[in-house]
């Protein structure tokens, strides 16, 4: 069934279209939610409350056509969440991200280096540049790695991710051109 | 194969290597000292910027000055415009995020300045990098259960939403009917609260009674 059939069919009430949009979508979620905060224990919980929240408000989306924008807006908004509520944790500690400091405005809210155990999740990745890729975006202030996330993983324009993170198309091109300078040169030895 | 050069030795070979002047070997050799050191990345941008500056110099101290050279001058003040455009504008290029006039200009400029196609070059690959890491299938954790969790949760809130409409619908109902039979039944303006059906007639009928005595008590009066 195709995706707007399967959100037209769950705004009406079809609850097998429901299960079948929040099945297809979980692992989309899951994957944003990993990248964005990968050492995050209860991963589960914010995929499982994201996708509730999807399914509860899916009659609010007006346009159907836009629901990947509109899923990310629920996906975002709840990392922002959970990024006020986020006391520090034992495993991290205070980073040098004074590269970042010149003229962003939304300063990072925890400071956070990578925990370099692997979760179980981590298994499938075994190449050394994907685990220098994951690394690196670890290590990026969570504003640059948002953008990261929602252009190179969820392929969102930079209008939308300016709705999404409430910044302007300005804000968006410089935090990612200034991301993906940090991470070329972090992994530019490992490029062929 | 040339061994691998130190940033002192780099310093000698920049100016030879931007005016394409050094053997391929060389150039290799300083392309992967490039390939890992920021400060002569930087060094080398900053030089080809400057050399252009040097050549319009260059020009204005000829034995025959052109004194109209604006001409000459211009396509050296374009191309440090253009590659300032360029660096600026990558990320965005490389995105399709820009309209169809600057994407243009900049197509047009890499196939011109090699060290602008070298920026464009690694930023591309790094997308493709990124692109085949973020493909990458992640072993979710969401199960089964998780669903059933879920729908749940969707029944228990669409429940409680059906009780707070009912409920509201209930006290809206039960406000227009009491409203109603307090202003549409005549005795209800003599009524107090508590009062039954048989203690409001009797107390109705009293009333007339009471109002019957004065009419004739009037009566006698004016006889």
């Amino acid at each position: 069934m195709e995706l707007l059939d399967l959100i037209q069919r769950s705004q009406n009430d079809d609850k097998f279209a429901l299960e079948e949009l929040i099945k297809r979508n979980q692992k989309n979620v899951f994957s944003a939610f990993y990248h964005l905060d990968p050492k995050r224990e209860d991963l589960s919980d914010l995929v499982q409350e994201a996708l509730f929240r999807m399914a509860r408000s899916i009659k609010k989306l007006k346009n159907p056509q836009r629901f990947k924008f509109w899923l990310n807006q629920i996906i975002t908004n709840l990392f922002y969440d959970e990024l006020r509520k986020k006391t520090r944790r034992i495993s991290t500690i205070s980073v040098d991200y004074s590269s970042f400091e010149s003229d962003e405005e939304d300063k990072q809210m925890t400071r956070d280096i990578a925990d370099k155990e692997k979760m179980p999740h981590e298994k499938s990745l075994g190449q050394e540049l994907d685990s220098v890729i994951k690394n690196a975006i670890e290590e990026l202030p969570e504003q640059f790695r948002i953008v990261i996330v929602l252009r190179e993983l969820q392929g969102l324009s930079y209008d939308e991710i300016a709705i999404i993170t409430e910044t302007n198309i300005g804000t968006v091109k410089s935090r990612l051109a200034r991301a993906r300078n940090k991470l070329q040169d972090i992994i530019k030895p490992y490029l062929t | 194969m040339y061994k691998r050069l130190n940033c002192n030795e780099m310093d000698e070979l920049i100016s030879a290597y931007i005016d394409n002047e050094l053997s391929q070997g060389l150039d290799e050799a300083v392309e992967n000292h490039l390939a890992e050191c920021e400060n002569c990345t930087k060094k080398m941008s900053d030089f080809k910027k400057m050399s252009n500056v040097i050549k319009i110099s260059g020009i204005n101290k000829g034995n025959n000055i052109d004194q109209d050279y604006s001409e000459t001058l211009n396509p050296y003040l374009e191309n440090i415009d253009m590659c300032s455009f360029v660096e600026e504008n990558l990320s965005e290029y490389i995105d399709d995020e820009l309209s169809h006039f600057d994407k243009m200009k900049i197509k047009k400029h890499l196939k011109e300045c090699k060290f602008c196609k070298k920026d464009y070059e690694t930023l591309f690959e790094l997308k493709v990098s990124l692109k085949k890491y973020f493909d990458q299938n992640l072993e979710s954790t969401f199960k089964e259960n998780d669903l059933e969790r879920i729908v749940k949760r969707l029944t228990v809130a669409k429940f409680k939403d059906y009780l707070i409409v009912s409920m509201a619908s209930a006290f809206v109902v039960s406000m227009l009917v009491w409203f109603s039979f307090n202003t549409l039944h005549p005795q209800s303006l003599n009524a107090n609260d508590g009062e039954t059906i048989q203690q409001i007639n009797l107390k109705y009928k009293h009333e007339e009674g009471k109002v019957a005595d004065t009419e004739d008590e009037e009566k006698e009066t004016e006889e």
